[in-house]
């Protein structure tokens, strides 16, 4: 089993509570749409994080690394996206550790986890 | 928001615009969301929140816990709630001791959202309520800045009518030197002698509306609030 793999077992894609608790701050069905403007924020700025974690991560700059998986980690977690949670900690982790060995392969994986992430909030809660 | 008049709003400062939404939503209050703490400073003295919610990692040059004491000063009495992603306790404590209230972790829950700050809330009301101390002879108004007595009413600047107000709090116990320079500055690095530079004009505007109340030094400890009113009266008598 993968490093990733490994982080990821038993985690789910979505912590469907978490979510649901933000669901409800929107009116009934959406009315207002709040909800769906947030996944539009969320869709909008992970990408550019997913950028930022990349850049970093191929110039080795731990700092870089460090906040930009820190504000990944922080903008999923307002959607209960646990994958890319679990991830993003790790590289945050790394990040202040100073330890980027196989930052690299955790990268990659973070982005098939937004893809699965992305899917997964379109086909099941917009 | 629905319900809301428009002169009541907090102040969320997060480099995720996601958050400023979900608190707005938590609260149901409308919030003023900014990402740079730059823009916060710039615009402090024409804000007026009555709550701010002020993220410590904001992934600019400055931390949210390099402007809280600015924060602090600015509003003494706004409840101050820091968002932190990092579980370190030592950030928690040093927001703390930093002129923060409160703390909620990410990822934000939005009833633990709504109940810290409605709990902070509840407390700055109490603040507020004694707005108005009186110690001895004289009447400290920290709303309107001006503190009263037999001699006359004296205006003070916002650091002066923190501290009188402060030391009246305690009710003549002694408050320790970090503790003032917390209360009335919002951080403990201002130096003593900015402090003794204040208590000194504390003193000189007491003279100004009393000849009953004085600030008294226990050295190494701290200051407190005397009334001589009542001695002085007795003095007379005899």
């Amino acid at each position: 089993m993968g490093a990733a793999a490994k982080l990821l077992a038993e985690v789910p894609v979505i912590d469907a509570a978490k979510l649901q608790s933000i669901k409800d701050l929107g009116e009934p069905g959406d009315a207002d749409g709040f909800f769906r403007d947030l996944l539009k924020l969320f869709f909008d700025r992970a990408p550019i994080l997913l950028a930022d974690i990349d850049k970093a991560q191929k110039a080795q700059d731990a700092l870089q690394l460090e906040r930009a998986a820190h504000a990944m980690k922080g903008t999923a977690g307002n959607l209960g996206a646990m994958q890319i949670m679990k991830i993003a900690e790790e590289l945050e982790q790394m990040g202040r550790d100073g330890q980027l060995r196989g930052s690299d392969k955790l990268a990659s994986e973070l982005h098939l986890v937004y893809a699965a992430t992305r899917k997964e909030l379109e086909r099941n809660w917009l | 928001m629905k319900g809301n008049s428009t002169d009541t709003y907090t102040i969320t400062l997060d480099d995720d615009v996601m958050v400023h939404q979900i608190i707005e939503r938590s609260t149901k209050i409308k919030t003023v969301g900014m990402k740079d703490p730059e823009e916060l400073l710039s615009k402090i003295e024409d804000l007026h929140p009555i709550a701010v919610f002020i993220d410590i990692h904001l992934g600019t040059s400055r931390t949210g816990l390099e402007i809280l004491p600015n924060l602090r000063t600015a509003w003494p009495f706004c409840p101050i709630l820091v968002i932190t992603g990092t579980p370190a306790e030592h950030t928690i404590v040093k927001a703390l001791n930093s002129g923060a209230d409160d703390f909620i972790r990410k990822p934000l829950i939005p009833d633990e959202v709504d109940a810290r700050f409605k709990l902070r809330m509840a407390d700055a009301a109490q603040k507020a309520a004694k707005e108005v101390v009186e110690f001895g002879d004289i009447v400290i108004d920290s709303a309107h800045r001006t503190v009263e007595g037999p001699l006359g009413k004296r205006f003070a600047s916002p650091i002066e009518i923190n501290l009188l107000a402060c030391l009246a709090n305690t009710e003549g116990a002694i408050v320790e030197k970090d503790a003032l320079k917390m209360r009335c500055w919002g951080q403990i690095k201002v130096t003593d002698n900015a402090l003794h530079r204040k208590l000194h004009a504390v003193r000189q505007l007491l003279k100004d509306v009393t000849h009953g109340v004085h600030i008294e030094t226990k050295y190494g400890v701290g200051f407190y609030l005397k009334y001589h009113g009542q001695e002085q009266q007795l003095d007379a008598a005899s």
